[in-house]
């Protein structure tokens, strides 16, 4: 009932791309976010996509599931579109639609928004598809580091995290056996107990929040690998900008 | 006195806001496990079992009376750690216990929290998955696992903490007969190869009867405590606590009934085929 | 009321990496009023096989036909279905969820549509089937009974819908011998004095060998063998080459015959162990 979730679902492998630091990952993620967004010619964004296209390649894992991650967020791609399409003025007008005018800008903004929303959501999920939560979260927690001189409890949202993370299928299946036992018992779909899991929780969330001094199991490292994805990535943003 | 790695002393467990009233209590325990020992614990639900269980690594603490274990008490704070690194335990939904979401992730993060080096960690974590049998699947997320192997990880994320004692509480019991003898040989291998000493609370006889010693447990206290082959023959003593009588047991008990010559402390297949073939 | 099932096939996430066949081409036949036991280990498919039962999951291919309706018919009411097809799932206690058990055993049968007035009746008559007391219990909070009596609420839930064929997926896991003990002579007599088709999924032999009038034995996705007990049992090898046990009174005998003894080697019930021991070993042993 839920299999259609892929966002924030890592797939084990062992690419390059699974392969990098994960604090390389997110500083390269929200780089190339940031790029994304400051483009404003619609040609220019071949070179993201051929930079997405090369990185997704180089997870190995399927561009089919990269696109079942967008397929729940269409009707917010369609919606956007829509909207910019008929409210976004400016440029000569192209056609009507009743007494809708859809004009150049209009359009032009309207692709622009729809491709930004696109690369964000495929570049977030080269993230967590390739990345595991436990390391997502370290690099988060290590990226964030400096923050503990201020009292930000880095190392608390880091662990909370990585443990919301494990349970999302945990929950799913579980929400999904209630739901499936209230409907045997002739109900469409009702609210259910879904929470007592989590409350089951508690005891063992306890002890990461007392205990001090963790050490690591995966160390974290940044390799010739990092290196050279940096390099190719402020490589392409550039020559996409000039 | 450290001959015993666990020892209660006149140990009473009631629970807050439940005096008097409350079966699940402990009544007045008095029992001393001893290193490397594999003991069973049965009992009927509400007998008192699981609250044994956990008062072995301080998840409880006694009303009355000590739980000592390998020489700590389990009502100094101060030692809680230890007491919880020498006393591992495994639970019975195997869905619960796994918290990250890789295996070996999930094996590390015991010794994570004990801030062991990094380097000891990495080998801990690969001798701990290659004892219970686990170490292909090192890298699979827990949800793509059977229930006998999330058991198994369960397991060793305890053994990578180098506990002396592992304590389960009906580790087996929504497992299919598959998953179930997959655990058992993983408790017996650590029992007898590793020495570690090892507490299994379960309702499953065929289970039981391979443990050195039984605790058979009744409204709070140990009604019996012997060997496997004297325990059974008390089939009056354990109907009355509720519990089955091993098949073979019962099939040895009737037939000597008939007049047959076969000894009463049978337990398993093996046994009654090896008994009747000598008639 | 019967059910046919025809070259059912499952297949989950199809067309994806994951892709998995849960059943495929499975048939078989139950009549009204039969007690089926249900065996195979997890991942053999048999989860999803009750769920077709009562439309809880559409076939891939194949179909389904209860009391003569095809499940994937557009005329046929899966709501209706499902009143007369009763599935308790594994662990039913943690799919509770209402304040009082009259609540939650009601909340069935005002799905259904039961009149107001006729709901007190139904909710009492549910909670006698499983032993429960009406009185003393409905304005209780289901959670703070024993693990043991809130199985037995939420059973009541599912039989407060009064249905013709009642699916159970492993009812006795993690209950103690008495509480299983109590439960399967509860089951044995729904079917024998009111008449409800039941079908049990099960890992234990003995449970099953005791109480089934035919097993069902799913592996891998398919119907491996379905038949009397004495039937299936005889197939020793091939269950364990299924990774299933045999109930321990076969295995013994089916160990003596391995040693040149003439016994049956299908019996499974302890009374026929002692008969055909003392049958086949006659007065030669018997203590002087």
């Amino acid at each position: 009932m839920f299999n259609d979730i892929t966002i924030g679902q890592y797939f084990p492998g062992n690419s390059v791309i699974h392969r990098l630091d994960p604090r390389s990952k997110l500083i390269l993620t929200l780089a190339f976010i940031i790029w994304v967004f400051v483009l404003n010619e619609i040609w220019h964004y071949i070179f993201p996509a051929i930079y997405i296209c090369t990185v997704i390649m180089l997870s190995g894992i399927s561009v089919r599931y990269y696109f079942k991650g967008i397929k729940p967020l269409w009707p917010i791609i369609v919606l956007t579109l829509v909207i910019n399409i008929f409210f976004t003025k400016g440029g000569p007008v192209l056609f009507n639609i009743g007494p809708l005018e859809v004009t150049q800008a209009g359009l032009n903004q309207a692709i622009l928004i729809a491709l930004r929303l696109v690369f964000l959501i495929v570049g977030a999920s080269v993230l967590t598809l390739t990345t595991s939560p436990v390391q997502l979260t370290d690099g988060i927690e290590r990226l964030m580091g400096p923050l503990q001189a201020i009292n930000f409890p880095v190392g608390e949202l880091a662990m909370m995290m990585t443990i919301a993370l494990r349970f999302i299928p945990t929950l799913l299946e579980e929400t999904d056996r209630i739901m499936k036992a209230q409907m045997a018992r002739g109900a469409d779909f009702d609210t259910g107990n879904i929470l007592d899991k989590a409350k089951s929780m508690v005891p063992l969330l306890v002890p990461l929040f007392i205990s001090k001094g963790r050490t690591k199991f995966k160390m974290l490292k940044f390799s010739r690998l990092d290196y050279g994805a940096a390099i190719f990535t402020a490589a392409i943003i550039i020559i996409s900008v000039i | 006195m450290r001959d015993a790695i666990v020892e209660f002393n006149d140990v009473s467990f009631i629970y807050p806001g439940e005096e008097g009233k409350s079966a699940e209590a402990l009544d007045n325990i008095n029992v001393s496990i001893g290193h490397g020992e594999f003991v069973a614990v049965i009992g009927r639900n509400g007998s008192g079992k699981s609250t044994f269980a956990r008062h072995i690594n301080a998840l409880f603490k006694p009303s009355r009376g000590d739980v000592m274990v390998d020489g700590m008490n389990t009502k100094d704070d101060q030692v809680l750690w230890a007491i919880r690194q020498t006393a591992g335990m495994v639970f019975q939904n195997p869905d619960n216990q796994l918290i990250a979401t890789i295996v070996e992730e999930d094996v590390a993060f015991g010794p994570e929290n004990l801030g062991i080096p990094h380097d000891e960690i990495v080998r801990r974590v690969h001798d701990a998955l290659e004892l219970v049998d686990m170490a292909e699947y090192a890298q699979f997320a827990p949800h793509m696992l059977s229930g006998g192997q999330k058991q198994r990880v369960a397991i060793a994320g305890i053994i990578a903490m180098h506990p002396k004692c592992i304590v389960l509480d009906e580790p087996t019991a929504m497992l299919d007969p598959t998953g179930r003898q997959e655990v058992m040989a993983t408790i017996k291998h650590l029992n007898e190869d590793e020495g570690i000493t090892v507490i299994l609370i379960t309702h499953f006889m065929e289970e039981a009867v391979q443990a050195d010693r039984i605790l058979v447990m009744d409204y709070g206290h140990i009604i019996m405590d012997d060997v496997p082959k004297k325990i059974f023959t008390r089939i009056n003593d354990i109907k009355q606590a509720g519990l089955d009588i091993p098949a073979m047991t019962e099939l040895a008990i009737n037939l000597r009934a008939h007049g047959l010559n076969i000894p009463p402390d049978i337990l398993t297949v093996e046994e009654m085929a090896e008994a009747l073939c000598l008639l | 009321m019967s059910i046919v099932v025809k070259h059912l096939t499952h297949i989950y996430m199809q067309g994806t990496p994951f892709e998995s066949i849960a059943i495929s081409d499975v048939s078989f036949e139950i009549s009204a009023g039969e007690f089926i036991g249900l065996i195979g280990h997890t991942g053999s498919g048999k989860s999803t096989l009750i769920q077709h039962l009562n439309g809880l999951l559409k076939p891939t291919s194949g179909s389904v036909i209860i009391d003569g309706m095809d499940l994937s018919d557009k005329s046929t009411k899966i709501k209706d279905i499902r009143h007369k097809v009763g599935l308790v799932f594994q662990y039913p206690e943690q799919q509770l969820f209402e304040e009082t058990i009259y609540k939650d055993i009601a909340f069935g049968p005002i799905n259904m549509g039961i009149p107001d007035q006729r709901l007190d009746e139904t909710v009492r008559h549910a909670m006698e089937l499983v032993g429960l007391d009406y009185d003393e219990l409905k304005e209780r909070s289901p959670f703070e009974l024993s693990g043991g009596q809130r199985r037995r609420v939420a059973l009541a839930g599912v039989l407060a819908m009064n249905p013709e064929i009642l699916i159970l997926d492993e009812p006795t896991a993690g209950l103690d011998p008495v509480g299983r003990e109590a439960l399967l002579t509860m089951l044995k007599e729904l079917q024998t004095k009111n008449g409800i088709t039941i079908i049990m999924v099960s890992h234990s032999m003995e449970d099953v060998s005791r109480l089934a009038d035919r097993i069902m034995v799913m592996n891998k996705g398919r119907l491996a063998i379905m038949g009397k007990p004495e039937e299936v049992f005889s197939e020793g090898d091939m269950l364990k080459g299924m990774g299933l046990g045999l109930p321990q009174i076969t295995e013994l005998m089916q160990l003596l015959a391995k040693r040149g003894k003439d016994v049956n080697i299908s019996i499974f019930s302890l009374e026929q162990a002692v008969d055909e021991i003392l049958k086949v070993w006659g007065g030669k042993a018997l203590v002087q």
